[in-house]
Parts: structure tokens; sequence; C-alpha cells
């Protein structure tokens, strides 16, 4: 095996395909990167058994065969690397590759590319096609609610997919708030629910780019496949009832209080720097006097700053009914997002 | 005939007796409170053979003429009361009069007295209440009564006391309780020529206590102050200084030795927030003073129990008093637990003081801090920020000032922030602070934290409670169901809404706010089966408090979780804020400080 690389080429291509790499692993080939020359192509794969990622790079295969590489010194010696084109090849010892240029060779030991997990085959219908800018922005704007960390509810660490009359849904919630998300499609899909690993669709985020490429979405039983043209994201999907959301977005919450975004944002961070329990959440405490009657409501600030600093509008609506039942926060102009928070009893 | 006869008195005496006279240490009860009455202030008890053999008890008091000496052997002949009306005033230990013809019923006994500038001085014996000869003799000022053959015409008593040592025990004890509410005495405690105990006066509380009672050093006590109507002092251990009995709890009422239940259930809920773990005591020295009309002595022959006339009132006041005292104690508790101790083995032993009667380790300990200051150089008074003054300004056993290290390095003013040098093992998280290095455990500081933060919010009445966008069912059980469902108002304070929800369910309608930790339903259910599992519980402060812990403790972060930089930081800043950073409510530490002077001590630099 034998292909030759630019540097600033493989360095973009390279750093989400290494970041999922976990040198940590007991599985040592999981801290490898898969690089693949056969067929004209180049591609670079890797995974942690539950999300997997392929890129295809543009290379020049001079001989093609397979082997795996150590991810964190391989995208190190990289980035270190002026720009330049380079050589990786095969050792004459095979359990090595020679990664060589103008002045410089490194030699990394490396593992046969056999041993390498293969990603799972995903055919069948594609459900859904969005641009990547706006896959991207969506996510950007709902991952926040989801659940950190599986904890004993795994279903709530994921966002939800549902498909229906034409309408993509996307809902992430952690027990406390919601963010939902409707987008239109352009043609009508079959009725489908699936539920994708937050920690997934993060990377995933990372990983996409801000162009109107489209993004073809394929569910196949537990998988799930994002496909571009250079790239194929791979995800297991999360088992579980997702909560029935729909009957807890409020419908008469009939009192708005409406607030500059960026106004608000910066207020809440710099009460914020005063706030002396430092480990715990802050408050946000909105009081009224007078046109609801003597009304306080409360929130988990972070809560509300994540909704303000992932909003777009210049101004936001906080719509609720009393200072128990859930809010809704969302900007003002804004129809397809909504963000459901619910209060704090003081 | 008859049937009922009066019985013959010398029978009725012995009877009497037996109310007051149990054992050798109620001998010794008696008569060292009457020498405290005649205003001793050197007082010799000697016993041999547990008591048994011998209770011979000295004083350098009043003494008594020989009138006196005679009349005091009369049943309810008294100098100390008058009229009932006395009763009411009443100042001194004793007053029934009943004390010394009950000893003489039942024993042989001598007393040899003479008035304070007095001719000449009296001596009385007595064999089973019956006075056989009165004669002048000489002796110093003061009394001796000597008491032999307890019990000798009582076969029955005698033959129930227990072994020479155990009631040498009692005797011990008692002479030490005695010694800590009189501290102006000098208490000797003799077992046949045996010194057990040589308690000079002008020992300050603490330093008595750590003789008296053993088991703790004086700096790991903490001064007690405050009451109101009551007047309230004494001493109380440090948090990590615990026991699994209150027998290290000693009450005194206007002096007095005494039981009280009140008294015992104001310690528990005075320190619930410092010793939450229901199991573990702390040892408490308190003296009550109250005005003699408002408290019953006369309850009891032995005076043992006490009723007070407004028992919430001494309730609360003591409650209050050791919370403020140990809320007051802050960092200087961590001090006080956790530094190394300056101990005679890293250095060359002190002097020899001129009095060393009973050798306490608190002797050696303290002094040993005192020298190792001393090779340290002395500290400029603007090295460093000075607290606990308080303890600095204390003398200690006579001789110099006892120097409690109660500095913080230098540089805790001029750079708060403190250095986080990494975490250990998962588990210990180290921080520089000038020169002290801090280990702190990541998760009995992070649940100590939580356990202010909580109790900050239900003193304000603030409990914040997160609602849930959907409410939780969690089966929990019938039992503990029934028990929540009887808790929900308490519940509440905490910040939890739930709802009973059929036989052995409850719904959860809303946590406490702030605890990331608590999202999942399986930790709200775990954390709520071990709330109800303390159904022993009735008392609703100590409820909240344990319910409170439980929350903070399962909130916490665990050991083995990695932290990063941030989290560690928050932890120090938080643990800098905390009004008790010394141990979690489960009693364990929080942190443990390492000073340059320990190291230098450990390398024998100094």
């Amino acid at each position: 095996m034998k292909i030759m690389f630019e540097k600033r080429e493989l360095e973009n291509i390279l750093s989400p395909v290494s970041r999922i790499a976990d040198g940590r692993n007991a599985l040592a080939i999981l801290g490898n990167i898969l690089v693949e020359a056969r067929e004209g192509r180049v591609k670079l794969i890797s995974t942690d058994l539950e999300i997997g990622v392929e890129r295809i790079a543009k290379g020049t295969i001079v001989e093609e065969g397979a082997i795996t590489v150590p991810a964190a010194v391989f995208s190190e010696i990289i980035t270190n690397l002026k720009d330049t084109s380079l050589e990786l090849a095969l050792n004459e010892n095979a359990s090595m590759v020679n990664v060589q240029g103008d002045g410089f060779l490194y030699t990394l030991n490396a593992l046969p590319a056999e041993e390498f997990p293969v990603l799972p085959e995903i055919g069948g219908e594609t459900v859904i096609c969005l641009s990547s800018k706006d896959l991207k922005d969506a996510i950007r704007r709902l991952i926040f609610a989801a659940a950190p960390g599986e904890g004993n509810n795994p279903v709530l660490s994921g966002v939800l997919f549902s498909i229906k009359d034409n309408h993509l849904t996307l809902v992430a919630t952690d027990g406390r708030r919601l963010a939902k998300r409707v987008i239109p499609l352009p043609r009508s899909h079959r009725e489908m629910k699936v539920v994708i690993p937050a920690k997934a669709l993060q990377e995933l985020g990372k990983t996409l780019e801000d162009s109107e490429e489209i993004v073809e979405m394929l569910v196949e039983e537990n998988q799930v496949v994002f496909k571009l043209a250079t790239l194929r994201f791979y995800t297991r999907v999360l088992e579980g009832q997702f909560p029935d959301y729909d009957q807890i977005i409020p419908k008469t919450n009939t009192k708005r209080v409406t607030l500059h975004r960026e106004e608000f944002a910066a207020t809440l961070k710099r009460t914020a720097i005063m706030a002396k329990e430092k480990e715990m959440p802050k408050l946000v405490k909105l009081v009224f006097s007078k046109d609801f009657g003597d009304l306080t409501i409360a929130f988990n600030a972070k809560f509300v700053l994540d909704v303000l600093v992932n909003e777009e509008d210049e101004y936001i609506d906080i719509d609720f009914k009393d200072s128990v039942s859930p809010a809704i926060v969302k900007g003002n102009k804004e129809t397809n997002w909504i963000h459901v928070v619910m209060p704090i009893c003081t | 005939m008859p049937r009922i006869a009066v019985l013959d008195r010398s029978v009725s005496e012995r009877i009497a007796a037996g109310e007051v006279i149990e054992r050798p240490s109620s001998v010794v009860k008696e008569l060292v409170e009457n020498s405290l009455d005649a205003g001793s202030d050197w007082i010799r008890v000697e016993i041999r053979d547990g008591g048994k053999q011998a209770i011979i008890v000295s004083d350098n008091g009043c003494g008594m003429s020989e009138q006196d000496a005679v009349l005091a052997l009369a049943r309810h002949a008294t100098s100390k009361i008058q009229t009932l009306d006395d009763l009411d005033t009443l100042l001194s230990l004793g007053f029934r009069g009943e004390a010394i013809p009950s000893i003489a019923s039942v024993s042989r006994m001598e007393i040899w007295t003479k008035e304070h500038g007095g001719d000449g001085g009296t001596r009385v014996q007595i064999e089973g209440g019956e006075i056989l000869d009165v004669s002048p003799t000489g002796c110093p000022s003061g009394t001796r009564i000597v008491v032999e053959d307890l019990f000798w015409n009582l076969p029955a008593r005698r033959k129930f006391l227990r072994s020479p040592l155990t009631e040498q025990g009692h005797v011990a004890d008692l002479v030490g309780k005695m010694a800590l509410s009189n501290p102006a005495v000098h208490w000797l405690l003799v077992s046949k020529d045996r010194t057990l105990a040589d308690l000079p006066p002008g020992t300050d509380l603490s330093g008595r206590v750590a003789q008296v009672m053993g088991k703790v050093r004086p700096h790991e006590l903490i001064p007690v102050s405050g009451g109101g109507f009551f007047a309230l002092s004494g001493v109380v251990s440090i948090p990590t200084k615990t026991w699994p009995n209150r027998r290290n709890q000693v009450f005194f009422v206007n002096g007095r030795l005494v039981h009280s239940p009140i008294l015992a259930g104001a310690v528990s809920e005075g320190l619930a927030r410092y010793f939450p773990q229901p199991s573990q005591h702390p040892m408490v020295v308190l003296f009550v003073q109250s005005p003699p009309g408002e408290v019953d002595v006369n309850v009891h022959p032995t005076k043992s129990e006490v009723r007070f006339s407004r028992p919430g009132d001494v309730y609360r006041e003591v409650a209050t008093a050791l919370q403020e005292s140990l809320e007051a104690g802050g960092l200087n508790l961590v001090e006080r637990a956790y530094s190394i101790p300056a101990n005679t083995a890293f250095f060359s032993p002190p002097p020899a003081p001129p009095t060393r009667g009973g050798e306490e380790t608190g002797w050696s300990a303290g002094r040993g801090e005192e020298i190792g200051e001393d090779a340290g150089g002395c500290r400029q008074a603007g090295e460093g920020a000075r607290i606990g003054e308080e303890t600095d300004r204390r003398p200690w056993g006579g001789t110099a000032p006892q120097q409690m290290v109660m500095e913080l390095p230098a540089a805790y003013a001029a750079a708060p922030g403190g250095q986080i040098l990494g975490q250990l093992g998962g588990t210990y998280i180290l921080v520089r602070e000038g020169d002290t290095l801090f280990f702190l455990d990541q998760h009995n500081i992070h649940e100590r934290i939580h356990f202010e933060a909580l109790n900050r919010r239900r003193e304000s009445r603030k409990s914040l409670s997160q609602g849930l966008l959907f409410p939780l069912h969690l089966d929990v059980g019938p039992k503990e169901a029934a028990f929540l469902a009887e808790k929900l108002p308490l519940l509440r304070d905490v910040g939890f809404d739930l709802e009973s929800f059929g036989l052995n369910r409850v719904l959860v309608r809303a946590v406490p706010f702030g605890f990331e930790k608590l999202a999942g339903p399986d930790q709200i259910r775990d954390l709520l089966t071990e709330i109800s599992a303390r159904d022993d519980l009735r008392d609703p402060t100590l409820f909240l408090e344990h319910a409170t812990a439980t929350v903070a403790c399962k909130a916490a972060l665990k050991a083995g979780e990695v932290l990063s930089e941030d989290e560690m930081l928050c932890l120090w800043d938080g643990a800098k804020s905390l009004a008790n950073p010394s141990v979690c409510p489960h009693g364990r530490p929080v942190m443990i400080q390492l000073r340059l002077e320990d190291l230098h001590r450990m390398f024998k630099r100094k």
C-alpha cells in the first residue's frame, strides 16, 4: 500500500475521524484509524463501536491496500507538518507504516486492517433529505436540552427524529426542559420515529459544514447513517419509549413577556458572575407586579441562557400561565422552534 | 398482737440509707458535696479496696464545732436550709440533712473536724448510727470523714457490691465529674497509696475535661457559651470526635451533676447538623446556671434528676448555644481536627513542668505544640491572618499560654484562589495555598457543600424545587410509600413535590433544584428509599436533617470520578465558604491540611 497526500487536505479530513478513535479503549484497534485505498478511492475510517465515521480523502493511490494507524500520533504528525506532500506507505516490516516526505520520515506501529471492525451496510430507503446547513443548525439549537450522559433513562440522552405528514420533528428533553423543532420536508416520507444519541449528533454537528449539500439519512433497525458525498456517519439508535412530549407543551399560556434577546442574555451572564454558590446552578426570577398581578416565576438560569444564546431573533417571548406550570421560550418571530422550560418553585 | 408495728429506729434508718447510699461512690458523692458546701478548695478522696474497706474524704473547708459535729448525725439536721422557702433559693449542693446520718447508719464512721481559727478539733466515732465516743483532738482545719466497712450491718447490700476495681471506677468517674464543675478546687483521688488523679486548680475547662474524660485533647474541644434565661457554658468535641453512646455527655445544673433527658435531647437537636449520624455522639460537658427557683432538684434523694420550670426554654437555649458555638468554629475546626499534631515523638521532650500529677495525653501534646512553636521562631503578628483568638488567649494549666496554631498561611489573604495541584486516586483533590497543602475528599466536601446549601435554603424557607415536565411514577414499596405520604409536607421543605399514588407508588412532580445527579428515576427512587429507611425519626427537625443529608450525599460526586480543574476549583471555592468545613454529614472528614511546619517536623528539621 502506498498513497500520496497533500498535507492540508489530509489534515481537514483527519480531525473528525481521529476524534472518534479512542486510544483508551480496551480494544486497542479502536484507537486506530483504518486507511483504505481501494478502487481508486482513499477512505479514512474510525469507530468507537457506537459511532462510526468514514471519510473519503483526496489522495493518489500508488499501490492499493489497507492498514490501521494510531489515530492520536498520526494526526499529531500531520498537524505539525509544514504544507507539503507526503507519502503513507507500508514498511518492509508489514507491522509498520512509514509517513515520509521532503526531509522527514516517521515510522509508526500499525495493526492489520482485517482486525478493524466492519461498519454496517445500511441500505434501504432514504428517509430524510436535508441540507447540511439546516441539520447542523438544528442540532446546535436543541442538543443542549438532551439529558447529559445516559443516566438510567437512556432515551432522554438522545434526540427524537419523528417524521409524519411531510414534517420532520426533532425533540430533545432532559425532563426539565424541552426543545422542539419542526422542519417541513420537500416530499412525503413514510411515518417513522427514531432516537439518536445526542453525543453522536454533537459529533455530527461538528463534522457537518455550513453548506447546501444534501444530507441523506437512512435508517435500518437499530442503526442510522447520514450520507454526504465524502462522508458517512454511522450511529446506533437508542432503545426505549420517548416521552409523549405533545401533551406537556402548554397550549393555554396567556401571559407573555417579550425581552431583548441579547440584552437579557448579557444580564444573565453578568449576574452569574456574582452568584455566590458557584457550584450551584443559578436562578433567574421574573417578578411581575402589575400586568399579571403579583406573580413570580423562576427558572434555572442555564436553561434560559441556553435558549437565548442559540436563538437568532432580536426578541424572545416567554409565554406562561402561572409560577408552576411549564413556560414556553421562543424567538418572537420563530414559528418552527419551541422551548419548554419547567419553572422552579420557590 | 397488732400486725403493724413502728420500725425500730435503726431499721428505718438503714432502709432510708438504702435510698441514698447505694455504693461507695454514693458515699463519696455525699461527702464531697458537703466538702464543697463547706467552701473547701482542696479535697482529697481516698478509697481502699474500692471503698469497701474504707472511704476517706478530707477537705480544708470551714469545719464544724463539737456541737455541730454531733448534731450532723441527727436525721434532717442541716446547715444549708432552715425553712421550706429556702428550698426555692437553694444554692448549696446538699440540703436534705440525710447524708451523714444515712452513711453513719450503715458503716463505721469517724469524723475529725476543726473549725478555722478554732482552738482544737473534735473526733466523733459512730458505729451503725450510734455515737460511741466524742472527744477533743488535734487535727488540721477542715473535716476528715472516715467511712469504714460500708454496709457491715446490711450484709445483703454488701454482697451486691461489685469488684473493687468496678467500685473504684465509679468513684473515679464521680470525682472526675465533680472536678469538672469545681475547677477552683484542687482534687486528689488516692487508692491505698497510689494517686489516681491529681487535678490542680486553675486548669481551664478544655484542659480539665481532657484530663478527666481522657479520649480527647484540649484543642479538640470547642468552648460553648450562650443562653438567655439560663446561663450556659461548657465544651463540645469537634465533629470528628464522636462515640457510639452518650456516656461522654455530662450535664451540670447549678453545679449539680444531673441526668436530664431534656438536656440530652437538646444536645442531639442542636448538634444534628454537625453530628447527623444518630449513632454517633460528641463529648459534651455543659453547665446550666439557672435561678434556683426555676429548677426543682428535690425529685429524688440522690438529686441526680432535676425538673425545669421552663423545659422548652432550656431546650431551645441549649440547642441554639451548641449550634452557634460550632458555627463560630468555622475553619478552625479543620485546624483543630486535621493539622498534624505536634507530637512529642517528633522532637525532644519538653522539660518536666513542676506539677504534673495526672499525666494526660493532652498535656504532652499541648506542651509539644508550644515547643514546636518556639523552635519555629515566634510568628510575627503580620505574618498570617489570625483567627480564633479566643483560643489563643486562654491560659492553660497555669503554665505558658497554650499556643494553638490558629493562623492561616500568609498567602491566604493575598491569593484567595489557592492553586489546584491535581487529583489523587480519582478521589482526593490537592490544593496548595501559601505554605499549606490541603487534601479534599471530593465526595465528602461536595456533600458538605450541598448540605449547607440545602440547609440555608431551608432556613430561609426557600426550598427550591425543579418541576419535572414528565412526573415520575416510582414504585417504592408499600411501607416506604406510606411513610413518604406521611412526610409529604416535610419533604416539601427539602424540595420534593410528591404525591401519594396508590399502595406502593409515589408520583414525583418536582425534585430539589440544582442537583444534576438526581435526574434519573432510579437515583430518585434510591434517594427516597434511603430517606424512608429512617422511620424511627419522629422529631421533624431530626428527620429533615436526615433527609437533607441524604439528598446532599446522593447528589454529591463519587469517589473515582475524574474531575476537570474547573470542577476542582469550584469545590475548593465551595469548601472555603463552608460554615463547618470539618466533616460531611455522615461524620467523615472533608479535608486535611499539611503545613510547611508539619513537614519540617516530619523531616526533623526542627
